[in-house]
């Protein structure tokens, strides 16, 4: 029954083998870029959204459908929603931005239609240009999390 | 039908596995109808040659089986991996709703031809080692179950190739973009929110009670019989748990998002593959080295079986060793 003493120094090599496979991989897809944490996509910095939850450091998505995505499976989060003009590149409170909802993707994958602007001048401007609509009150992207102005 | 390079290979291993599985079931019942010495010496041979090829048909079909369903997922602009195209069909009228039962019954079909498959086999390894083939009875009829299943696998493989799936889109799936207003919906964790530490905490204790008893029985403290029943129960145990395990804690530790789809790892964290595999090597070994006792006990087997045995519960022990090592590692440096 007892296994010869080679079994035991080749499972020893094979388990070692084994263990040092996922620092490999991990050193391999090292990738410093910050990513969305509802679908794991590199996150552009012209439409990246940030949700801090009290006195969590914060979560950051790649566009506005993410951040609402992650929102719904969190309806009891209290947060702060800080969501970037696209104009600027500036992170802005959610309260003050401006939603356009447009025929323009700002990404193939995800599929998001949701502008975000820090004035409404712009907002209305691409609205006009994208066959978009301005979205607020009971439209705003977040009117379900008390965040809308 | 989607045709490329991955669904031919499929089609024609699944029409291998088709014409070794009828070949094998025919001659399992046609025993009767030997009439010559030199047939009744010949023929279990051919058939023992027929399920190593019917084996090693059925080993092949499985990792093809996720290379075919990888290589849909560019089929579709809203599918993302290969969850995505496990949806595929889902809620249509046409005969795409087919598809996602299928998938289902071939994803159970796999790993079972494999078990069916290695039981079959160290069965044959003790048949080896007696003298009088007393074991031949036994082996001819474990092909019969071996046989039916991939004839069932290999039906189903070629129904889900052969149905159209182009025209039908998804209703929604974890891995999908239908963004309008988010059809595409987050794959849902199966135990709700929550970090759940029993789970891991009980399946750590689990799979060690399991390694341990293994290394009781190979040392040769314990005689296999009065400890192999509880290492089968504690395997089956584990199966399950270690399924749940890898939806709810390794695919969101190892992702690094709140994604509960164990199809990522294939594709983002490909060396958890192994893990998984050495997890299942670990519980079908436990399994075979059942197997072994249960139906390899003969007179002339009494010599070679606790060898066996022990050999496959090493086996064993590796595989629920390097799957434990792997997710520990993985999980301190995710």
């Amino acid at each position: 029954m007892k296994p010869p003493v080679s079994w035991w120094w080749a499972a020893l090599v094979g388990l070692v083998a084994i263990g040092t496979l996922p620092v490999i991989g991990h050193w391999v897809r090292a990738d410093d870029r910050p990513r969305c944490h509802f679908d794991g996509l590199v996150i552009d910095s012209a439409f990246r959204v940030r949700i801090e939850v009290e006195s969590d450091s914060g979560t950051e998505f790649c566009d506005v459908s993410c951040a609402r995505s992650w929102l719904a499976g969190h309806r009891s989060a209290s947060s702060r929603i800080l969501v970037t003009d696209e104009e600027s590149g500036d992170l802005m409170e959610s309260t003050d931005a401006f939603f356009v909802r447009s025929s323009i993707i700002t990404n193939s994958i995800t599929g998001n239609r949701w502008h975000v602007f820090g004035t409404r001048d712009r907002a209305l401007q691409h609205a006009r240009e994208s066959r978009g609509r301005l979205m607020s009150e009971s439209d705003h992207p977040f009117a379900t999390h008390g965040n809308v102005p | 039908m989607i045709v490329n390079a991955y669904a031919v290979l499929a089609a024609f291993v699944g029409l291998l596995q088709l014409a070794f599985g009828l070949l094998v079931i025919r001659f399992s019942f046609d025993r009767g109808g030997i009439a010559t010495k030199s047939e009744l010496e010949e023929r279990p041979y051919l058939l023992l040659l027929l399920s190593f090829l019917l084996i090693g048909a059925n080993l092949a079909s499985w990792p093809l089986l996720y290379s075919l369903l990888q290589s849909y997922v560019p089929s579709w602009p809203d599918v993302m991996c290969i969850y995505g195209v496990t949806q595929i069909g889902r809620g249509s009228l046409g005969s795409s709703r087919h598809l996602p039962w299928l998938l289902v019954t071939v994803q159970c079909t796999k790993p079972l031809l494999v078990f069916l498959g290695g039981s079959w086999f160290v069965l044959y390894l003790a048949n080896r080692a007696t003298r009088t083939a007393v074991l031949m009875p036994r082996l001819l009829r474990g092909l019969l179950p071996l046989g039916v299943v991939s004839v069932v696998d290999s039906v189903c493989v070629a129904s889900y190739l052969a149905i159209g799936k182009q025209e039908h889109s998804l209703s929604a799936g974890c891995c999908t973009s239908q963004l309008a207003d988010r059809s595409r919906v987050l794959s849902e964790s199966l135990l709700g929110a929550g970090s759940h530490p029993w789970l891991t905490a009980i399946l750590v204790l689990l799979v060690t009670g399991l390694c341990l008893g293994i290394l009781t029985v190979i040392r040769g403290r314990v005689d296999h019989r009065r400890i192999l029943p509880g290492l089968i129960a504690g395997a089956l145990i584990a199966m399950p748990l270690g399924g749940l395990f890898l939806v709810e804690i390794a695919s969101p530790v190892l992702l690094e998002r709140p994604h509960y789809c164990p199809y990522d790892l294939i594709g983002e964290v490909p060396e958890s593959v192994l893990g998984v595999v050495l997890f299942v090597l670990g519980g079908f070994s436990v399994g075979w080295a059942g197997v072994l006792g249960r139906w390899g006990r003969v007179e002339e087997t009494q010599s070679v079986l606790p060898r066996l045995i022990g050999s496959l519960l090493f086996l064993g022990l590796f595989g629920y060793l390097g799957s434990m090592i792997m997710f520990i590692v993985e999980f301190s440096l995710s």
